[in-house]
C-alpha cells in the first residue's frame, strides 16, 4: 500500500471510535503506526504519512467536539416523556390492571376519584405538549409560509391539497384579520394546518405574521377541548385559546394576553 | 426478552438525535419536530422490532428519513440521483476548523450538496459506524465513503470561505 493508499483510507478514519476495529482500515492504521527499527532513519515517505495522520487525527477531533456542542433545549427529554405519557397508557394493560385491582381491594369510590383525577391530569399534559410544539412552531424565527396570500379560497384548496383540514369557519373577528399565508405542520404524524394572519399591532423584523389559527381533526388531538367553549392558555410567549367545533379542533394563538384573543370571538 | 422502555431510549439517544437533526436542520424548532416525531415513531412502532441492537439505527434512519421527508415537502427539492461511483474522487486534506464555532461549521455544511450533508454529519457525530451510517441512509458502504469524500471536500472549501486558515494542517508545516 502506498502512503497517497492510506492516506485516501484513512481520511475516513475517526480517532477514538470504533473505526479502529473495523477491518477497512486495519491495513493503513499498521501502516501508518508501524514501528521503525531502532537506529534506522525513518523513510522520508513515513515521516510525511505520520505527520499527515497526527493532522488528521487533531483535526477530526476539533471538528467532532464541534457536533458535540449541539445541546439540545433545557427540558427537552421531559418534554418528549411528557408527550408520550397519554399514548403509552395502553400498552400498559398489567400495570393498570394491578392498579385497578389494588385499588378496588381498598375502596371502589376512592379509586374513581383518583382515576379521575389521574387521567385529567395525564389529559393536560398531552393538550399542554401539544399546545408547545404549536407555540414553538409559531414563533421560530424563519418557519416558512408554504403559501402566502389573503385568499381565504386559495388557502382552503391549498389545505385540501395537503390533506390538511381547512376551517369550517372563522371567529367573527377573525374574518377581518389580514389573513398572509398558510403552512401545514404534524401533530403525531398527522397534518396540522397553520393560517397566519396579522393583528394590526407592529411587526418585529422579518415577521410576516403575529397571529395564529391552527386546524386539526379533533381525533389527531384526543384530549382536545370537547366542545365550542374556549379554553385559555399562556404558552411560552403566547397566549392561547382552543375550542372544537365539527369534527375539529382550533388553536388561537398571539404574543400577548387573554384580552389579545378575546376581540376576536 | 423485553426490549428498552421508551424512558431508557429517549434518555440514551434524545441528544444524539437532536444532534443529528440539528446538524441537518440548523433551526432549533424543527430539530426538536424532527427528534419528537421520531420518539412517537418509535413509541408506536417498536414493537416491530425484533432486534434491540437495533435501536439506534432504526431510531437515525427513521429521524433522517422524517427530515427528507419535510424537506421535500417544504422545499420541494428535486430528488437528484449522482453517479456516485464516479473515479474522480477529490482528494481530502484534513478538514480544519478550530478557528470557528459550531454555527459557523454548520452554517459551511448547510452549503454542502445536500446528498451529502447526512453522511458528513454521521461521520462527525461518531455515533454510528460506517455500516450503520449505510443502513441510515439506505445505500452501500461504498457510496458512504465516496459521500463522505466529496462532502468533505466540500466542507472544507466552505470553511475556508467562511474564515482564515487554520493552524491545523498543512498550514503548520509548511
Amino acid at each position: 500500500m502506498t502512503n497517497q493508499e492510506a492516506k485516501s483510507i484513512l481520511a475516513l478514519y475517526r480517532p477514538g471510535s470504533a473505526d479502529r476495529n473495523d477491518p477497512a482500515f486495519a491495513q493503513a492504521l499498521a501502516l501508518v503506526e508501524a514501528p521503525r527499527l531502532p537506529g534506522a532513519a525513518p523513510a522520508h515517505s513515513d515521516a510525511e504519512l505520520a505527520r499527515w495522520f497526527q493532522d488528521h487525527c487533531a483535526a477530526y477531533l476539533s471538528m467532532h467536539a464541534k457536533f458535540l456542542a449541539i445541546q439540545p433545549p433545557l427540558a427537552f427529554k421531559d418534554q418528549i416523556l411528557a408527550e408520550y405519557k397519554v399514548q403509552s397508557l395502553p400498552y400498559r394493560p398489567a400495570r393498570s390492571l394491578m392498579r385497578v385491582a389494588a385499588a378496588a381491594l381498598a375502596a371502589f369510590a376512592l379509586t374513581s376519584l383518583i382515576s379521575l383525577l389521574f387521567w385529567s391530569h395525564l389529559r393536560n399534559d398531552a393538550f399542554l405538549a401539544y399546545l408547545n410544539r404549536l407555540a414553538r412552531t409559531a414563533l421560530r424565527p424563519n418557519y416558512g409560509m408554504e403559501l402566502e396570500t389573503a385568499d381565504l379560497d386559495a388557502v382552503n384548496a391549498f389545505l385540501l391539497q395537503r390533506h390538511a383540514p381547512a376551517p369550517s369557519g372563522l371567529p367573527p373577528g377573525l374574518k377581518s384579520a389580514p389573513l398572509v399565508g398558510c403552512a401545514v405542520t404534524t401533530w403525531q404524524g398527522k397534518p396540522v394546518a397553520m393560517l397566519c394572519f396579522q393583528s394590526g399591532r407592529p411587526l418585529g423584523p422579518g415577521e410576516k405574521a403575529d397571529l395564529w389559527l391552527f386546524v386539526a381533526q379533533q381525533e389527531t388531538v384526543s384530549d382536545a377541548p370537547g366542545g365550542a367553549a374556549r379554553h385559555d392558555a399562556k404558552v411560552n410567549k403566547l397566549i392561547t385559546t382552543a375550542w372544537s367545533e365539527n369534527g375539529k379542533t382550533y388553536v388561537l394563538a398571539t404574543v400577548g394576553d387573554k384580552g389579545e384573543l378575546d376581540k376576536y370571538f | 426478552m423485553a426490549g428498552p422502555t421508551f424512558e431508557s431510549v429517549v434518555a440514551e439517544f434524545y441528544e444524539p438525535l437532536y444532534r443529528f437533526a440539528f446538524s441537518l436542520a440548523r433551526v432549533e424548532a424543527d430539530a426538536c419536530d424532527l427528534t419528537q416525531q421520531t420518539f412517537y415513531l418509535w413509541a408506536t412502532n417498536s414493537h416491530q422490532l425484533r432486534d434491540p441492537t437495533k435501536t439506534r439505527t432504526w431510531l437515525f434512519t427513521t429521524l433522517y428519513r422524517a427530515f427528507l421527508q419535510s424537506r421535500r415537502r417544504d422545499l420541494r427539492f428535486p430528488k437528484q440521483e449522482f453517479d456516485e461511483t464516479d473515479a474522480d474522487m477529490p482528494w481530502v486534506e484534513p478538514v480544519t476548523a478550530r478557528h470557528l464555532d459550531t454555527a459557523q461549521v454548520l452554517e459551511a455544511l448547510g452549503r454542502v450538496d445536500q446528498h451529502y450533508q447526512a453522511a458528513v454529519s454521521l461521520f462527525y457525530l461518531e455515533e454510528c459506524s460506517y455500516k450503520e451510517i449505510a443502513l441510515i441512509l439506505d445505500v452501500p458502504i461504498g457510496t458512504v465513503k465516496s459521500r463522505l469524500t466529496r462532502g468533505l471536500a466540500q466542507l472544507k472549501r466552505m470553511l475556508i470561505d467562511t474564515g482564515p486558515p487554520d493552524k491545523i494542517g498543512a498550514n503548520q508545516h509548511d
